[in-house]
């Protein structure tokens, strides 16, 4: 191994879009066996930037810059057909859901093979043999740590698993055994403790001299990867350095807000912000405002609960005929004014959950009652005049939107009938009370959804959850589609309308960071199954079940 | 568990052509008139004692349950009845028929896909896609009789260059099946390009073209697959069509074939050689939806994929 050679080195790349500048004259380099983090958020021109060291842009852009050097060649010029010799050869990339980067269609070996079938063999170029290109498929997925890796190339993406695919991805990606590797969000769509796996590995494959360039949005996940770190905003980088510096001491305001504004979990100075922050949210929001009986409802605290599920179970039906019970005995209870956390790995039932509460679903055992009164098992014509009690807030407000309404007709979609029936001009204030409520400015009223950013849309569907004056809300995901800086002014925002409207919360993520941020109490759920429960503080401090251990361990924490 | 999942299809299948049956029937005995009278000719001057005789021979003084009954029995056997007009075994005048409608329709099929692939390969993603959906368009909105008269009076009366009528060779053949194949090239043209462009879209394609994949590679081995299940469900519509061309285009071209009989058996109320077409054409749909299945599950390995397996894979 050659100590220091550099496999890329671009100097004032610039990407425009007509005359949009999307990318102003970035420079970096990157040596073999070290790893760069290029993190911002969406927009910033981070995803632009890596594909440009593919030769990969979109239609339309337009691309000049002063030196691009990648694993040796000079590729300034370069045409299509010239970037094709060296994409997978010299280049490799890996992205974000392996799922879908994976052709679904074809068998994972043949993905891995596609680079060698192309290349011929590293080195000599030739055409290899059917028996040789299986062999090093063979090597390759059993390199990055896939067991019976000649069993999985025969296999189809679907039937492995997500850390698995991930790996085979990356495999696919290092077939041509390229100087450098580009990965992209690389293990955003993976559960935190496989995400763990997958960092260890291209951890492991740096060690062996490969370069690679990781894009994230999130400064923790490539902390413990990246010996360092350019912060990208508005497609320049604003601040580079060493990991460990710009962790400590971030010189740019941007980067001191992105550190500032990233959810955290553990002890330390951090942990104790957090717990500032959820005592005094940054918003005000008046109760008169909202005429709800929130004053009235605490203090019934610790009477009846205000939503009460008693050993729930869901089953659902495999294809083979056999039963997977996806929700099996959970219980909960949750009190006017609670907040509770539901935290678990895809796949562990929490959305099922979510939706027995919501009575979107019926459970096949157990049941749920809502203000001591059933909730499932009823007909749905009497539970219709009650659904204002208890409304959802999805990840995807947009889709829950529809696009040709306005945001003021959107909000008013929440109103319950009483509130529907009074005049236009009440109405209208009523509206305008709401938005006022979550923090949205009057102007926005006229806008329809795709004219709204992801933080506004996220606060929209909010306004229209307590537009019927809910006693609960129920989070699925809430946050997890949002840049750090926004995901922090919803938190405050939940934090807010919990404290000065009395508003329950059931908070389902897989972001154990966010729930710490948010919840008193936390449900811990692993295959259908509440594992640990408690206090916030004391289940993630020190976790009982191996589970909530591995859970909280896996959670990649900044140096 | 394979074993109860295939007789549950064959049943299936039993039922849509048992189906088809059983409505032929019932509409063609809804329908006024005599069928003796018909086959005897309007001309035909029979004592009305002969006419009764001949009705009791073929069992049309029996209750309509004891028809249908016998109907169906015959059926079972593969006895589709006589041809009140030709006088032969229903199954003779298809059997002798279907040849000519399976060489256009196998004909017409070819030529559809190679315009469909051909032209979705090349323009997919270009701006000469603007002209060809145009061209798509038309040939989807133009009636096959007037593309026939089209392509006739052009190539066979204008330049000479194929036979006017009749099915005599390859030369005979080609008008005839681009008449059919026009509409279905449109339709399935449409489908595959868009389909293209689709898989075109998805994050696996940027990871093959990460390893140095080209163009060609791209179509041939990731996004035509892709494609492909969107053309397949087309499967049903091309078949009618193949099917309902053949009616138009042996007509227009003095051609024999299924089509050409279908028609002058529905004009001459030769009941059982009608009721035996449409038997016949609900057997080649249920077959015909049987392959399409199959296909699908030999392109998309997602389809039916044991979940034993992907447990087994964690």
């Amino acid at each position: 191994m050659i100590e220091n050679r550099e496999v890329v080195r671009i100097s004032g790349l610039t990407v425009r879009f007509g005359q949009t500048v999307v990318v102003d004259s970035v420079s970096l380099s990157v040596a073999a066996g070290e790893c760069l983090a290029i993190v911002g958020e969406s927009g910033s021109g981070k995803t632009l930037t890596a594909r440009a060291l593919l030769g990969l842009l979109p239609d339309g852009a337009s691309v000049a810059v002063d030196e691009l050097v990648i694993d040796g060649v000079d590729a300034r010029r370069y045409s299509q057909r010239d970037w094709r010799r060296i994409r997978g050869a010299r280049v490799g990339l890996v992205s974000q859901d392996a799922l879908v980067s994976l052709d679904p269609l074809r068998r994972v070996g043949a993905e891995v093979a596609e680079v060698i079938e192309i290349h011929g063999a590293r080195g000599s170029g030739e055409r290899m043999p059917r028996a040789g290109i299986v062999d090093t498929v063979t090597g390759m997925l059993a390199r990055v740590a896939v067991p019976e890796p000649a069993e999985r190339a025969r296999q189809y993406p679907h039937e492995l698993s997500g850390g698995l695919r991930q790996r085979a991805l990356i495999a696919s990606a290092l077939a041509g055994e390229p100087g450098v590797l580009i990965a992209d969000e690389p293990t955003t769509a993976l559960d935190v403790t496989v995400q763990a796996q997958v960092l260890d590995l291209l951890a492991g494959l740096r060690r062996d001299g490969l370069g690679i360039v990781v894009i994230s949005h999130d400064l923790a996940v490539v902390s413990g990867l990246a010996d360092r770190v350019a912060v990208m905003k508005d497609g320049r980088i604003v601040e580079e350095g060493v990991t460990d510096e710009v962790l400590s001491r971030p010189q740019h305001p941007y980067t001191q807000m992105l550190l500032a504004a990233a959810p955290r979990l553990g002890d330390g100075p951090f942990a104790d912000r957090v717990a500032a922050r959820r005592r005094s949210p940054s918003i005000e929001i008046t109760p008169g405002g909202l005429d709800t009986a929130a004053g009235g409802l605490l203090d019934q605290r610790e009477s009846t609960p205000l939503l009460h599920a008693t050993g729930l179970g869901r089953d659902f039906r495999r294809p083979d005929g056999s039963l997977r019970s996806a929700v099996d005995d959970v219980s909960l209870v949750v009190h006017a004014g609670a907040s509770i956390g539901v935290v678990g790995e895809s796949g562990s039932g929490k959305t099922t959950l979510a939706r027995l509460l919501l009575a979107f679903d019926d459970p096949n055992r157990g049941s749920v009652s809502l203000d001591g009164v059933e909730w499932s098992g009823v007909p749905e014509r009497r539970r219709r005049s009650r659904r204002g009690d208890i409304q959802l807030i999805s990840q995807d407000p947009l889709g829950s939107f529809d696009p040709r309404y306005t945001v003021a007709r959107i909000v008013a979609e929440g109103l319950r009938g009483d509130a529907r029936r009074t005049s236009p001009g009440d109405r209208a204030a009523r509206i305008r009370q709401l938005l006022d409520s979550v923090g949205l400015d009057a102007s926005l009223e006229g806008r329809r959804p795709h004219e709204l950013s992801g933080g506004q849309r996220q606060r929209v569907a909010i306004a229209r959850a307590l537009a019927s004056e809910p006693r609960i809300l129920v989070c699925d995901e809430p946050v997890s589609a949002l840049d750090v800086s926004i995901q922090a002014t919803i938190i405050d925002l939940l934090n807010a309308l919990r404290r000065d409207l009395g508003v329950a919360l059931v908070f389902v993520s897989h972001d154990l960071a966010v729930v710490a941020q948010l919840c008193d109490e936390v449900v811990v759920m692993k295959d259908g199954r509440v594992v640990e429960s408690g206090a916030t503080d004391r289940v993630f401090r020190h976790p009982e079940h191996p589970f909530t251990r591995a859970l909280v361990a896996a959670v990649p924490r900044m140096p | 568990m394979v074993l109860r999942r295939i007789l549950a299809r064959v049943a299936g299948m039993l039922v849509v052509v048992w189906g088809a049956a059983t409505a032929a029937f019932l509409v063609l005995k809804l329908v006024p008139g005599d069928p003796v009278d018909v086959m005897l000719g309007v001309s035909a001057q029979a004592s009305p004692e002969l006419k009764q005789s001949i009705r009791a021979e073929l069992g049309l003084d029996q209750p309509l349950v004891v028809q249908y009954l016998s109907y169906l029995s015959r059926l079972v056997r593969g006895d589709f009845g006589t041809s009140y007009q030709l006088r032969l075994p229903v199954t003779e005048v298809i059997g002798q028929q279907l040849g000519y409608t399976l060489q256009l329709a196998a004909a017409s099929l070819a030529i559809a896909l190679v315009i469909a692939l051909v032209g979705a390969v090349l323009v997919h993603g270009r701006a000469a896609r603007g002209v060809f959906s145009v061209l798509e368009l038309l040939a989807i909105s133009s009636p096959p009789f007037w593309i026939g008269l089209v392509l006739l009076s052009v190539f066979a009366f204008g330049l000479g260059w194929f036979p006017v009528a009749g099915a005599d060779g390859i030369q005979s053949l080609i008008l005839p099946a681009l008449t059919i194949a026009l509409p279905v090239a449109g339709i399935l043209g449409q489908v595959l390009r868009t389909g293209l462009e689709d898989a075109e879209e998805q994050p696996f394609v940027t990871s093959a073209r990460a390893r140095g994949a080209g163009p060609a590679r791209l179509v041939l081995r990731h996004t035509l697959r892709h494609a492909a299940i969107p053309a397949l469900t087309l499967a049903g519509y091309i078949v009618g069509s193949l099917l309902g061309g053949a009616v138009v285009v042996e007509s227009v071209f003095a051609r024999p074939g299924l089509g050409r009989v279908a028609l002058s058996a529905i004009t001459n109320r030769d009941l059982p050689v009608v009721m035996g077409i449409i038997v016949f054409t609900a057997i080649v749909f249920v077959l015909v939806n049987l392959l399409v299945d199959l296909a699908y599950r030999a392109i998309d390995p997602r389809i039916h994929t044991p979940t034993t397996a992907i447990r087994g894979a964690r």
